[in-house]
């Protein structure tokens, strides 16, 4: 188990197109973080570089302390897990699994009572003779995951695992994955663009946006004090409404008084924040609904004003009249720069 | 006709077609196998005799007593192995570089070696013995085996490089990751998985070497050092005359067995899909 370091890591595969820019992050011993960010952003590069597969145009990486700018991907000590899992296809699961560990010169019987340990904790016991083409997506994902456990790594670098597998094996992958771990006490940085998996997961998040990180920190903290437009909008479902202040002053939804001097700025408030009434109240704002999409426990609504704004109720809506009043509590205001 | 007429009736032509294209393309062979086992005097019988009126193996037992042919036939084993070893080594090394290493100008490189196999190796015979000699090395299996493998180095990169290019770049990472160096991974995933092109590639290369006549005549003056081909040709009667034509044809059968002993063994290598499963799917 390991303390990682990334310091100012810059990298372009053409020159003048920069993939990376100034990424640094450091990661705690036992600590699972997540690199979240939308598709080509660069968050497989910033694994890659760590894995030493890559190398970075300047910037260092460090483990446990070690610049490990130097040393082969085998010489780092850790494990990664791969998108599409990049199985061995000519080996059986159990050679696979144990691929790492007879290259490691450890002695036969405690490679094969470890493959049989890690192939018990994920469930893939009765597959160890098959080749990996006699599975299914879900249990080749296991073997991936297998493969980097059974290594007992320092770090733990897992690209997207649960991207290929189907949303309900996904759903029950993630909680699984979370507790295995846990369990292992594992370093782990997780690569994903599903912010639920982020949010879930990890104890701190690395927002990426282009390149750049936007914002660090625990998925509380980065749901509830985004520092940038684009972490606001990239978490949360559906997602946060961002709109210029000066254009909800004219339609009345902020107070010149109270946001006059914020005119400037971009403001941001999450659907579930704004309040909904269906009598006309103090302070609140009458507003037509234009789509009502229920999705069971909550209702979206989008609703007509002069910005784009979409507010969340509980349980089903009804409302024949398709007006309900608004109000945009100050306290749920967020402001960036425009 | 009834549609089942018809499908019998083009069931029976696509047989038809295959019996034919097997006899014209076996027919000289099968000419061998019973020439092999006519007795001399029905060998050179006019007008020919087409089917034997008694088998007799004796020519098989008259070429290795009469002549050397088991030290051809080791000569030629040696050579043939030796030089698909090597060739296949090397190919393999080299391909494995062109194919995933970025070396400056490696594209050119690769291209001129496409270029240099275009050369008719007849033409470099004189030039070769020369070369051949100057080493010392005539009469010396090594002259062959660096020889064939030099003349087949090009197209045997060429197959290599082409098949290790479709490994997925993932594997050979994910091998980086677990502990394998260049080395290993190159013998332990890459060549497995491309077991079918180097078992392809290896087979023409044997099959060249085993063939081979021109170089093999020019090299190995004495008689213990010749190969199979050139032991063949040299298998003559006590006068030009006499063509011993059953020992020459016992000899070609014996020599072909190899050659068909090593496709069988690789058919299934070559057949079987390896890459399947590598990746989700
Ligand atoms: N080997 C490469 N050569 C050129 N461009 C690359 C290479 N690898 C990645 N890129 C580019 O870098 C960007 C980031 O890629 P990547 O790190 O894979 O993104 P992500 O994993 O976040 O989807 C993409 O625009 C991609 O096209
Ligand atoms: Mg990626």
């Amino acid at each position: 188990m390991a303390h990682v370091e990334i310091k100012n890591i810059n990298k372009a595969f053409e020159t003048g197109k920069s993939i990376l820019s100034a990424v640094s992050f450091t990661i705690n011993d036992g600590e699972f973080v997540s690199l979240l960010g939308a598709s080509g952003c660069g968050k497989t590069t910033i694994l890659r570089i760590i894995a030493g597969l890559e190398t970075a145009d300047s910037g260092s990486v460090l483990i446990d302390g070690q610049d490990v700018g130097a040393a082969s991907p085998k010489d780092r000590d850790i494990a990664m897990v791969f998108q599409n899992y990049a199985l061995y296809p000519h080996l059986n699961v159990r050679e696979n699994i144990s691929m790492g560990l007879t290259l490691r010169k450890i002695a036969r019987p405690e490679i094969s009572r470890r493959v049989q340990e890690t192939a018990a904790l994920l469930g893939i016991e009765e597959y160890l003779d098959r080749r990996p083409s006699a599975l299914s997506g879900g249990q080749r994902q296991r073997v991936a995951l297998a493969r980097a456990l059974v290594r007992r790594p320092k770090v733990f670098l897992l690209d997207e695992p649960l991207s290929n597998l189907d949303a309900l094996l996904r759903d029950k992958t993630r909680s699984e994955l979370k507790l295995l771990f846990e369990r292992v006490k594992g370093t782990v940085i997780y690569v994903t663009h599903d912010q639920v998996e982020a949010m879930t997961m990890s104890s701190r998040i690395i927002v990426l946006n282009k390149g750049r990180i936007e914002q660090i920190g625990a998925p509380q903290e980065i749901y509830s004090k985004p520092r940038t437009a684009f972490v606001a909008s990239f978490l949360g479902t559906p997602s946060m409404n961002l709109f210029d202040v000066s254009k909800a002053i004219q339609c009345g939804l902020l107070s010149q008084t109270a946001f006059g001097s914020k005119s400037a700025l971009m403001a941001g408030i999450r659907p579930e924040e704004i309040l909904v009434s269906q009598r006309r109240q103090d302070g609140f704002v009458e507003v037509e609904i234009l789509v009502a999409e229920p999705t069971g426990a909550l209702t979206i609504l989008t609703l007509k004003t002069g910005v784009d704004l979409r507010a969340v109720v509980k349980g089903s809506f009804n409302n024949a009249r398709q007006k309900i009043w608004i109000s945009l509590p100050d306290q749920h205001l967020h402001f960036f720069p425009n | 006709m009834s549609q089942k007429q018809r499908k019998q009736s083009s069931k029976f032509l696509f047989f038809g077609a295959v019996a034919l294209v097997c006899f014209w393309s076996l027919a000289p062979f099968l000419w061998q196998v019973l020439t092999s086992l006519k007795s001399s005097e029905e060998v050179i019988a006019s007008p020919p005799v087409y089917w034997p009126s008694r088998l007799t193996i004796v020519s098989y037992f008259k070429i290795f007593s009469a002549r050397p042919f088991s030290v051809y036939i080791w000569n030629s084993l040696i050579v043939a192995f030796g030089t698909t070893f090597l060739c296949t080594g090397v190919a393999a090394l080299a391909a494995y570089a062109f194919s995933r290493l970025k070396l400056p100008g490696g594209k050119a490189v690769s291209n001129a070696i496409l270029l240099v196999s275009l050369f008719p190796p007849t033409l470099l015979v004189v030039a070769l013995k020369q070369l051949i000699q100057t080493a010392g090395l005539l009469n010396n299996p090594l002259s062959l085996i660096l020889t064939y493998a030099a003349l087949n180095l090009p197209f045997a990169i060429w197959v290599l490089a082409n098949f290790f290019k479709q490994v997925p770049m993932d594997i050979e990472e994910a091998a980086q990751v677990d502990g394998l160096g260049r080395w290993s991974v190159l013998w332990k995933i890459v060549a497995p998985l491309s077991a079918p092109a180097i078992a392809t590639t290896a087979i023409l290369v044997f099959i060249f070497s085993w063939n081979e006549f021109l170089l093999a005549l020019t090299f190995m003056s004495k008689d213990a050092a010749r190969t199979v081909p050139v032991g063949i040709a040299m298998l003559s009667g006590v006068t030009i005359y006499e063509i011993p034509w059953d020992q020459i044809s016992a000899a070609v059968v014996i020599t072909t067995l190899p050659v068909v002993a090593m496709v069988l063994a690789f058919q299934r290598r070559i057949i079987e899909g390896l890459t399947a499963g590598a990746v989700k799917g």
